[in-house]
């Protein structure tokens, strides 16, 4: 069978000797036009080399500049916000005591601060009074804090209806479910790794109707998944290797990162791709993953 | 010199049209041998046969794109001294990796015996060739055509190699499920 697959393979590649001119031509002037439009292949090629070997340290430190940029705005607006509740219009006759307090103390410290003190104890006396009174104010910043912290806390619901949304992208089945969806059902692992819990499945809808299944081990300090797709709706990130199934496709595993994590995307032969995010040695990988064995 | 002038040579059976188609297309002829031939004696004597087919081609044929014909004829002799190597087992380069591809688009329940004749498999690849959009059919053509390797088609067009290996595979699997459908095999 599969020398037959070879010399009908073999015949589709001199059936393609007869292939219209006007594509053959097409596929030569796509370059000549790259050319022509000074994206020659040399120079060119030094500047996509070099985009793509430190473009992704120039994206990853601008994403963590703008991440430190957003939480610290985030913090001065949280203080800000304490500091306006400080100084906020009195409501209450206490407060309107404290007012009048703090500007007593304004006196005072302002007093205080002139070279001609005559009386050192009438300084003192000042100074218990201005203790006092910026211990208050430090009581009233808390509560402004407090009050802040309140505001925040009211926030919560909000967040949760986002929660919400996004777990209405998907839901949680069980095994028998994930198994039986069509198609992706078919590459659901069998094999548990070892100190593994088994798996959580989730079913994922995109907008455009397209289904993925997500499949999540962990085994209490790392977390592994599969997410099941078919490939034709697959979005590979270009920093993910994909390998396709055949003969000895455990050998393009690529290498684990830096944190002993691998990431790659399997392309079965149904159309179907299983991106593998994970901790396993390669072995346990083509367990989990090796179609012969589904 | 100008294509159609070649040609003329051919015509008039100018000798000095083996030179000029030589200097004119050699490289790319012996670009093509190569890929599948990965020797360079093979390659050479491709290349040197293109000539002698061209020779007994031209006349009575006329080809449009002078280039495309004489390429054709390199690849489909690169392809038979190829499957000539493959019964003394000696040989390497991307033509098998290429044609363990290409077996995947055949059905599981297929007979060899059961294939259409060439000429209509030729029409049908290239109906389906019509139908994918230009970028996959030039990177489909370079690789089974050409049978350049993965980094090469993705350099050529300035493209990232996973984009490359998606498209490929991604076409292969609608000429699989076009051959079933067509029930060419």
């Amino acid at each position: 069978m599969k020398r037959d697959k070879k010399e009908s393979a073999l015949r589709i590649m001199e059936a393609l000797s007869g292939v219209d001119e006007e594509l053959l031509e097409c596929c030569e002037q796509q370059e000549r036009k790259d050319s022509d439009n000074g994206k020659s292949l040399s120079s060119g090629n030094k500047i996509y080399r070099w985009g793509r070997r430190y473009g992704g340290l120039c994206a990853a430190c601008l994403c963590l500049a703008v991440l430190g940029a957003a939480y610290y705005g985030m913090e001065q607006q949280k203080n800000s916000e304490a500091d306006m509740a400080i100084f906020a219009q009195p409501e209450c006759a206490d407060e309107a005591e404290v007012t009048e307090e703090e500007t007593d103390t304004d006196d005072a410290m302002n007093s205080g601060r002139l070279e001609n003190r005559e009386e050192p104890e009438e300084a003192l006396a000042e100074t218990g009074n201005t203790n006092d009174t910026v211990s208050q104010m430090y009581d009233l910043q808390g509560a402004a804090v407090q009050n802040a912290e309140t505001e925040s806390t009211k926030e919560l619901p909000q967040t949760d209806k986002y929660v919400q949304a996004e777990n209405a992208a998907g839901e949680e089945i069980s095994r028998e479910e994930a198994c039986a969806t069509e198609i992706l059902g078919t590459h659901v692992p069998d094999y548990l790794p070892t100190g593994y819990q088994p798996f959580r499945a989730v079913r994922e809808a995109g907008e455009d109707g397209t289904k993925k299944l997500l499949l999540t081990w962990t085994d209490g300090q790392h977390e592994l998944s599969v997410k099941l797709t078919l490939a034709e709706n697959q979005t590979v990130d270009d920093k993910v290797s994909v390998v396709n199934v055949g003969e000895n496709w455990e050998s393009e595993i690529p290498e684990p990162e830096e944190d002993g994590s691998t990431c790659f995307v399997l392309l079965y032969s149904d159309g179907v791709s299983a991106e593998y995010k994970g901790w396993l040695t390669v072995d346990e990988i083509k367990r989990l993953l090796d179609p012969d064995a589904q | 010199m100008k294509d159609t002038e070649i040609l003329d040579l051919y015509w008039e059976r100018n000798e000095r049209a083996i030179a000029e188609s030589q200097g004119a297309y050699g490289n790319y002829c012996y670009s093509i041998a190569w890929h599948i031939l990965y020797d360079r004696e093979d390659a050479d004597e491709c290349v040197n046969d293109t000539w002698l087919r061209a020779w007994n081609a031209i006349p009575p044929n006329r080809p449009g794109k002078l280039a495309l014909f004489l390429g054709t004829i390199t690849r489909n002799l690169s392809i038979d001294r190829w499957k000539g190597r493959q019964t003394m087992k000696r040989g390497k380069g991307e033509m098998s990796v290429a044609l363990d591809e290409l077996a995947e688009c055949i059905p599981d329940a297929h007979n060899t015996e059961d294939m259409v004749e060439t000429a209509e498999l030729e029409r049908m690849i290239n109906v389906f060739l019509h139908t994918l959009p230009e970028k996959d059919c030039n990177i489909f053509l370079r690789r089974y055509w050409y049978v350049e390797d993965y980094g090469a088609i993705a350099e050529r067009y300035s493209m990232k190699l996973n984009t490359v290996k998606t498209s490929l595979f991604r076409t292969r699997s609608k000429l699989k499920n076009y051959l079933e459908k067509e029930g060419l095999m």
